[in-house]
């Protein structure tokens, strides 16, 4: 009898796809032709520096305001503008928390239900005692770390197949933070929940997620997991005056003199990286995703 | 969905909206505890009107503040846009309660005193009929409008401001806006018509609704209500300033356009004795229905006399107008005794006092004439406390320098020397020259003002002195924010030195000298 053949691991399919985003706010592109991918169960980091297009980019993927161009296919269902049944199975986390202040937390959680149905009450209940959120509070009452939490608590309770938080830690300490993103990791791995955070804090990205794409003037510049980007992106340290022209299918990334040296940032295939010539003396080395990061989106800045 | 939409509106305004189901309520209680609903007329459906007419837009107001405003102003519709919600439902949900309390509450307040006139009024199913429909178009119509009016954010304020002060300004006009739609529906047939359904006026209110409507969800959904949070945002000091000169350009041509418009009706006097110098026009008539011949004689000898006396001044001073001047015969009144008649302002100078009395006195006329003429002449301006001693100096000057020919000057020294005001006299003293009155009394200090007069014609010459006073008091001023423009940008001081080349303090200082140095 034949053994059978070894099955190959079905492709895990995406949750969240996204292609040629666009839009407008008068003469400013604030999302220009961005593209997604997010797959099931992933944690997926959304990096920008202010103004890059992430909330815009999150406020389209809600529904709350129209893209003027691309798709969204969200768990299976392609459309222009995410609709209310498919908000239902999203659970959202803003940038600031404008809950009511004169609600409770068990008050709010009350009225936040009512619009889902797949609300779990015992659930809110649990996550409030589990994220030591005072219920029976006001919000007016409550620090901004223990909104935070609410907010999350608020966004779990429906056991939405998504989570999508726009930067949920600005505004907290280190500590709040931390802790904060602790939970959306225990979350995300206990329950296999597909969760999208944007943020501008390097680190914060590096240590939750599986995934990261990086926004800059509304146009992404990179997508795909951390392990790809330190095997794709590297740096090159070529001595000053030795001749190196990186090769078309190169993406360069920063390109500085320093030092005498002259240092490239390139993005290839990581097999490409093995056939590339360089000069005598040049070296070839990994680099962190901050590293990744200002290259990408900081000769801007340097610029200045 | 809706359901919790609307617990939550309620639960968080639920202070707010007792207060507003109950206030009319506790007015119209307080009104018929006083038996007022009885008295109004109309089985009480006036007191309603009245109650409709004034209250119910504020309420309307209120409501739309709670429900619309405050939500962008604190921005928690961020946190409503992030739930599984159409916005459009969130406004609708908003939008029906608002519309359905405000029905509710003119539907109650009709409803209390249908109740309370059951006994005394024929309420036919017609006549409730015309009331409900009435009172709900009009409620629909403020609702609406102060729906849309909250979407505004911060310019909410300036816009009430402006609509508000745009309705007055056309009924100052004397356009028909009551006959319009929704006033048109809470007219003075509102209690008391029976029959006639105001399909026009309907008609109309029901377009206005809709529209209003309309713009209201406009404003709330269009670009995904970017426009309505952006409007929510804080003003900016440069938009402060400039809808302040937004304003103020608003009522100089506001000022101007009435100016314009303005009819006031014409004082009739028909029969009266009249008499015409230049632009001065007199008219004289006795308040009995049969003038004696004495007081005819009197009334025609008056009326040219004040013609000749005013027409002589109008002339001196370069009037290219005057108001018109009426006085009216009284047998009732004592010899001294002038009565003041209470016209507009345009409508020119009415005094009453009694000309065939032996002790009449004409020059006391004259003063009166002259002093009230120029008066409504400036419109007011001759009578600011930094003005008015020119007015009162004028008023004695006058007669006394022989219609400006001789400075008065001795009679001026010898009356001024008494007034112990003179040692310490300052231009402070002439910018309040009204507490100076009240100090000396009105005789003393016309007596005082005059006195300046003599001594800057006998110093500076008759010539200075008539530019002077020509350039105060010749032009006639308009009855807006203009003259008082005017009169700051080229306030007396200025005048005083264009005409006769002193400053205040100068022509203070020669006063009190010339005054204060023995004979």
């Amino acid at each position: 009898m034949d053994t059978p053949a070894p099955i190959a691991p079905a492709p895990v399919p995406a949750v969240l796809e996204v292609r040629g985003l666009r839009r407008h706010f008068g003469k400013v592109p604030a999302v220009d032709g961005v593209d997604l991918n997010v797959h099931e169960g992933q944690i997926y980091g959304f990096l920008g520096v202010n103004g890059a297009g992430k909330t815009t980019t999150i406020r389209i993927l809600l529904g709350i305001i129209a893209a003027e161009a691309g798709t969204i296919s969200l768990l299976g269902e392609t459309t222009r503008r995410t609709s209310v049944v498919q908000k239902r199975r999203i659970g959202y986390v803003s940038q600031e928390q404008n809950f009511y202040p004169w609600m409770t937390g068990h008050a709010l959680g009350r009225f936040v239900g009512a619009f889902y149905p797949t609300w779990d009450a015992a659930e809110f209940i649990r996550l409030l005692g589990v994220l030591e959120v005072p219920g029976d509070r006001r919000v007016s009452q409550l620090s901004g770390g223990m909104r935070a939490k609410l907010a999350l608590a608020l966004a779990l309770a429906p056991r939405p197949a998504v989570l999508i938080l726009d930067e949920p830690t600005a505004g907290l300490d280190p500590l709040a933070r931390r802790e904060f993103m602790q939970l959306i990791v225990a979350q995300a791995r206990q329950h296999r929940r597909t969760t999208f955070f944007s943020s501008h804090l390097i680190d914060e990205v590096e240590r939750c997620a599986d995934c990261v794409g990086i926004i800059d003037q509304g146009r992404m510049r990179y997508e795909g997991t951390l392990e790809s980007l330190r095997t794709t992106v590297r740096r090159v340290r070529v001595a000053d005056g030795a001749v190196f022209n990186p090769p078309p299918d190169f993406e360069c990334w920063q390109d500085e003199a320093l030092d005498g040296l002259r240092l490239w940032v390139l993005r290839a295939p990581e097999e490409s990286w093995g056939a590339l010539a360089l000069p005598p003396g040049a070296t070839v080395e990994a680099i962190s995703l901050e590293d990744a990061f200002i290259a990408c989106v900081g000769s801007r800045v340097v610029a200045l | 969905m809706t359901r919790a939409l609307l617990a939550k509106e309620l639960r968080q305004h639920a202070f707010a909206l007792s207060f507003l189901l109950l206030l009319p309520f506790a007015g119209l209680l307080f009104i018929s505890s006083h038996g007022a609903i009885q008295r109004a007329g109309g089985g009480g459906f006036e007191a309603v009107r009245w109650m409709l007419y004034m209250f119910l837009p504020l309420a309307c107001l209120v409501l739309g503040q709670l429900l619309i405003a405050s939500e962008f102003r604190q921005k928690t519709q961020l946190f409503l846009e992030g739930l599984p919600l159409p916005r459009w439902r969130m406004l609708a949900v908003k939008f029906s309660l608002g519309l359905v309390l405000t029905l509710l509450i003119s539907s109650l307040a009709l409803g209390y005193v249908a109740w309370h006139a059951r006994h005394t009024e024929a309420l036919t199913q017609r006549f409730v009929a015309l009331l409900l429909v009435r009172s709900a178009g009009w409620a629909s119509f403020t609702y609406t409008l102060c729906f849309a009016h909250a979407f505004l954010g911060r310019y909410r304020v300036p816009f009430g401001l402006a609509l508000v002060g745009g309705l007055l300004y056309c009924s100052a006009l004397g356009l028909p806006i009551a006959e319009f739609g929704p006033f048109a529906l809470m007219d003075a047939r509102f209690a008391f018509e029976r029959f006639v359904w105001p399909v026009t006026a309907l008609a109309v209110t029901g377009a206005l609704v809709l529209a209003l409507t309309a713009v209201g969800f406009c404003l709330g959904l269009v670009r995904d209500a970017t426009v309505a949070t952006l409007l929510a945002e804080k003003m900016s000091a440069r938009e402060k300033v400039f809808l302040s000169l937004l304003s103020f350009g608003a009522l100089l041509v506001g000022g101007e356009v009435s100016e314009h418009r303005k009819n006031s009706t014409p004082v009739q006097m028909p029969g009266a004795a009249e008499a015409r110098h230049g632009v001065v026009q007199v008219l004289a008539s006795a308040a009995v229905d049969a003038p004696s011949r004495d007081e005819t004689a009197a009334l025609q000898r008056t009326a040219d006399h004040v013609a000749a006396e005013l027409g002589a001044l109008a002339d001196y001073l370069g009037c290219d107008s005057f108001p018109p001047l009426f006085i009216v015969h009284r047998r009732d009144l004592a010899a001294g005794e002038l009565v003041y008649g209470d016209l507009k302002i345009e409508q020119g100078v009415l005094v009453r006092a009694n000309l065939t009395s032996p002790g009449f006195n004409a020059a006391a006329l004259d003063a009166w004439l002259v002093d009230d003429a120029l008066f409504r002449h400036t419109n007011g301006i001759a009578r600011r406390d930094s003005n008015a001693w020119v007015l009162d100096g004028l008023v004695w000057w006058w007669p006394r320098s022989q219609h400006g020919t001789l400075s008065a000057w001795s009679e001026a020294v010898r009356t001024a020397r008494s007034a112990t005001e003179i040692a310490n006299f300052t231009p402070a003293r002439l910018h309040g020259w009204l507490a100076v009155r009240k100090l000396v009394g009105d005789e003393e200090a016309r007596a005082f003002a005059g006195s300046s007069l003599a001594v800057l014609a006998e110093r500076q010459g008759l010539d200075a002195v008539h530019r002077f006073l020509s350039d105060r008091f010749a032009r006639a001023q308009p009855g807006d924010a203009r003259a008082w423009l005017r009169d700051v940008v080229r306030p007396t001081s200025a005048r005083l030195r264009n005409a006769t080349g002193l400053s205040e303090e100068a022509f203070t200082a020669e006063w009190r000298t010339v005054i204060t140095t023995p004979p």
